[in-house]
């Protein structure tokens, strides 16, 4: 393999690949302007939905309220729930008129008074009816409380006797470890899958599209080894890779500049902040995680007979890698079991949850390091393979 | 300058060619000609290094293919797929496979310069070849061929799919390649260029070679005075 061999065709396919407008929209322009969106519209839109509930109180009806004297105007002085005389309540819950039906009917009488049978009706496909029903499970608790009170004082019993400790729950964690557990939910998963998106328009045209053109025949024939073709066709698409990954790691950041709570979920108390080291290995990790597809993407495109034959076969790829990061979302990396370290993109995800939690385990990361390692020599050992094979770069 | 023994070529149970042996001399421009799917791109293929053959063995201007596969790759032009990289300009193409043939700085340069002039491209070397029409395109393709001034040259249906011009651009440059003293095998399904052209020919059909020598001699083999129909009766009685 000669080096001078593998820049000329690096070089090469570096110019072909940023002429190509395709190249630029899914390696620069989609995680620039998608990253962000994604990562502030979708809370954004939340928020505001809640905004809206807060603002307009769901407004319920009241069926029975007589049998449960002060329950009407306890659910009007909430302040979360707005109570409403409708003629008919089941259909007028149906329409969406109003979110939510209490039904209070006398109930068994008890020795220590009568009881009452209280039923929410709800639609549990509206997000204002789930409110509803949350608020007014509240209210009728209160009401409970209340009435078992004044039951235990008119007996000469104080009501506190019902209360024998206050239980209270107290947050540790630092508002930088609560802004970087929400990250790292999300944030892993997003750079995944750019890092195989923004290689995958190199890929396809540095073998797919040669054979499309015509151009791979006489590229072949020329004299540098398969050798030296395949690593300059690979550090290209591993280049265009680690940009695009790069770029959606800036989206995420000006998402987190722009509206910070919005990216973390959790309002202003949290934080994030992240040191060089744990950057530099989110990096490093990346390029290994970049390395690894790219090999996987040159090897299906050179499968391929034409382009849409290889965007068949590596457009999944980007779907594939989303399927981990889901799995994954809500796994602490250090309580996941040790085999998951070798297993690449599962493994790549832990190390930038624990590089973002600030709790790097370097055990962990040397796995994640050699286990993506190996498989980066085998996946480029195949393309290697595929690339000597007359049946491969043949198939027309 | 180039000879080839008892070339074979197998793909699993269906022999493309079959046990095929010529020597094409310095200087000489020699005919592979055949039917579609007679086994001519194969034999090409075999020889510009690009398939491995099943058996027998050929040198090209001295050099085993078999053991230094590489220097026959840097002796050899090859004219087989028309495509260019439509992203670059003409003299971006032609500058690549330069650089591929180990060319580079003043010198490839003024290659590329000469070639622009000898193509009369000047006037869009520096536009990118996406717009190019056919014609242009094949200007190109024969321009980046021989960037590196190979001695020897292998074209497979060069004119195929080409309009009478462009057509014309490519005898034009055989015939100009010949006068340099290069030595070209060329191959083709069309009688006349083949005619027109070619020193000598070997007719080739369902991986044989069925016949080898001048026109003339090919003519006086089939008795026929036409060489299509001499052609037709070369390959007709073994179909």
């Amino acid at each position: 393999m000669s080096i001078r061999d593998s820049w000329t065709v690096f070089t090469h396919e570096l110019t072909n690949t940023l002429r190509d407008r395709r190249t630029w929209l899914t390696m620069v322009v989609i995680p620039l302007l998608m990253v962000p969106l994604l990562l502030i519209a979708a809370p954004t839109a939340i928020e505001n939905q809640n905004q809206r509930i807060a603002s307009s109180p769901p407004v319920i009806a009241v069926v029975g309220g007589e049998h449960a004297p002060g329950l009407e105007t306890m659910i009007a002085q909430s302040g979360g729930l707005s109570v409403s005389t409708v003629d008919d309540p089941d259909r007028a819950l149906a329409a969406g008129a109003i979110k939510a039906v209490i039904r209070v009917s006398p109930g068994m009488q008890g020795t220590s008074g009568d009881g009452l049978d209280v039923v929410i009706e709800y639609d549990a496909s509206s997000p204002a009816s789930e409110v509803a029903r949350a608020r007014l499970e509240a209210v009728v608790a209160a009401y409970a409380q209340r009435v078992v009170a004044e039951r235990l004082l008119e007996r000469g019993i104080d009501p506190s006797i019902l209360t024998p400790l206050t239980a209270t729950s107290r947050n540790v964690a630092p508002e930088e470890r609560i802004g970087g557990y929400f990250l790292a939910m999300i944030m892993p998963m997003m750079l995944a899958v750019w890092v195989v998106l923004g290689g995958m328009y190199a890929a396809i045209d540095g073998v797919a599209g040669e054979k499309e053109r015509g151009t791979l025949e006489p590229l072949l024939a020329a004299p540098p080894s398969r050798g030296s073709l395949v690593a300059g066709k690979y550090v290209a698409v591993l280049l265009t890779s680690v940009v695009a990954g790069g770029i959606a790691l800036i989206g995420m950041y000006a998402a987190f500049l722009i509206k910070p709570e919005a990216v973390m979920g959790v309002g202003a108390d949290a934080k994030f902040s992240i040191n060089l080291g744990n950057a530099m290995l989110i990096v490093g990790i990346s390029v290994l995680l970049a390395a690894f597809f790219s090999a996987i993407q040159l090897a299906l495109s050179s499968v391929a007979r034409s382009f849409r034959e290889a965007q068949g076969y590596l457009s999944p790829l980007s779907i594939a890698v989303v399927i981990p990061g889901v799995m994954t979302q809500f796994v602490d990396p250090s309580e996941a079991s040790a085999a998951l370290f070798y297993v690449p993109v599962i493994n790549a995800i832990f190390v930038f949850k624990e590089a973002l939690l600030d709790s790097v385990d370097w055990n962990h990361v040397g796995v994640t390091a050699v286990s993506l390692l190996v498989w980066i020599v085998l996946a480029l050992a195949v393309t290697s393979q595929l690339f000597k094979r007359e049946s491969v770069l043949f198939r027309t | 300058m180039i000879s080839v023994r008892g070339l074979t070529k197998r793909f699993g149970a269906v022999t493309a060619v079959d046990d095929v042996s010529f020597d094409v001399g310095r200087g000489e421009v020699f005919g592979l000609l055949g039917e579609n799917g007679a086994g001519k791109t194969t034999t090409l293929r075999m020889l510009a290094t690009l398939l491995r053959p099943t058996a027998g063995e050929a040198t090209i201007g001295g050099i085993n293919l078999l053991e230094r596969p590489e220097d026959v790759r840097r002796s050899v032009g090859i004219l087989f797929e028309g495509g260019v990289y439509d992203r670059l300009t003409a003299r971006e193409n032609i500058r690549y496979f330069g650089k591929l043939h180990g060319l580079g700085g003043a010198e490839l340069e003024k290659r590329i310069d000469e070639l622009l002039d000898t193509f009369s491209m000047r006037e869009y070397a520096d536009r990118r070849a996406g717009q190019f029409s056919k014609g242009m395109r094949q200007k190109v393709v024969i321009a980046r061929s021989v960037v590196h001034d190979p001695p020897i040259l292998f074209m497979d249906e060069p004119t195929s799919g080409l309009d009478v011009t462009a057509a014309r651009l490519v005898h034009d440059f055989v015939a100009d390649a010949k006068r340099q003293g290069k030595t070209i095998i060329f191959s083709s399904h069309i009688m006349t260029e083949v005619e027109k052209l070619c020193d000598r020919v070997g007719v080739i059909h369902k991986g044989k070679l069925a016949a080898l020598g001048t026109i003339a001699e090919l003519l006086e083999e089939a008795q026929s005075e036409s060489f299509e129909e001499a052609f037709v009766g070369l390959v007709g009685g073994r179909a």
